[in-house]
């Protein structure tokens, strides 16, 4: 059954148009917060995987005796990672 | 909650509008009276009652926040309103829609239902404004909870009055269905419909939580490579 079918079943006369109209409105209104969520998430997702794999990489070199820290990375950093920040549910 | 956990929440989400959605168009009776346009019932109505208790949740949990001083509380109370201030909006909407068609006119003041409706959606669209116009972190989290706790008080009482009015032209469905006058196959529509509405509401909760605490975790693997562990902490929702 091809859309155009479907709309061709509509009635006209009790508002068919609107009907169809406020599903649209609702489906628009999910699916754009949803893409925009995914791209958000998306972003954080691979920039904290990132920074993460770079520090698990500076902590190995750390424990492994060598006692130099790569470049660009500051002096002095806590051997522990951070408290997770409160209100994480 | 991981993406993981959320993968069959959404499936579900989508499996159950679909089907909702298929009952309304090619199972659910023409209404005799309003015809065609009565479909609209079926995702308005849901969508108003889920923003509604998706308000007192989110009172219910800045009470806790102000019980216990958790902040994942405080969190759960912001992302349970911002989610109902976005179906409130499908709702105003939807509602609109279904009042050009049934009444030829896209609002009507002199209705309470509607008029009481826009009230609380106005109300609820300051607590963003109130919320960040606080800069400590704990003073905003107390301020943003005792107006959860307040604004989630008010949408019962507020729903009860609205239904003492004599007179009114907004179909009273809850009315319908507890007196038995759905039909069976318009009442079963609606409650599909109204589970797949709370379990899309769900998902989303879910998925702004989920963003949320990835913001966290990017803040404080960004603390730990600066080595600047000992900034004072902020609130959850501001540092999101």
């Amino acid at each position: 059954m091809s859309l155009p079918s479907v709309l061709a079943m509509v009635p006209e006369d009790s508002g068919g148009p609107y009907v169809i109209a406020a599903y649209v409105v609702f489906l628009t209104i999910v699916v754009t917060y949803v893409a925009i969520m995914a791209q958000r998430l998306g972003k954080l997702s691979r920039k904290a995987d990132e920074i993460e794999a770079r520090l698990d990489a500076r902590d190995a070199a750390a424990k492994a005796g060598s006692g130099s820290v790569p470049d660009g990375s500051p002096a002095a950093v806590p051997a522990e990672p951070s408290k997770a920040p409160e209100g994480v549910a | 909650m991981t993406v993981r956990g959320l993968r069959p929440l959404s499936i579900l989400s989508v499996a159950l509008i679909a089907i909702g959605f298929g009952l309304v168009f090619f199972y659910a009776p023409l209404d005799a009276d309003q015809g065609f346009r009565q479909k609209i019932f079926y995702l308005h109505v849901p969508l108003g009652i889920i923003g509604l208790i998706g308000f007192i949740v989110g009172g219910w949990h800045g009470l806790r926040y102000l019980r216990t001083g958790d902040p994942s509380h405080d969190l759960k109370a912001y992302v349970y309103i911002h989610q109902s201030q976005i179906v409130a909006v499908m709702v105003l909407i939807t509602g609109a829609i279904w009042g050009r068609t049934a009444w030829g006119a896209w609002w009507r003041w002199d209705e309470p239902f509607l008029v009481s409706f826009l009230f609380l959606f106005l109300i609820y669209a300051t607590y963003q404004v109130l919320r960040f116009s606080i800069d400590d972190p704990q003073r905003q989290a107390r301020a943003a909870s005792v107006f959860a706790v307040a604004a989630g008080a008010f949408v019962p009482v507020n729903f009860t009055v609205v239904r003492m009015a004599n007179e009114y032209l907004h179909p009273r469905t809850l009315d319908n269905a507890a007196n038995g006058g759905l039909p069976g196959p318009v009442l079963v529509t609606f409650l599909v419909c109204f589970g797949a509405i709370a379990v899309l509401y769900v998902t989303l909760v879910k998925y702004e939580l989920l963003s949320k605490s990835t913001t966290f975790r990017l803040r404080a693997l960004e603390r730990r490579a600066g080595g600047d562990d000992l900034l004072p902490r902020r609130s959850a929702v501001l540092q999101a």
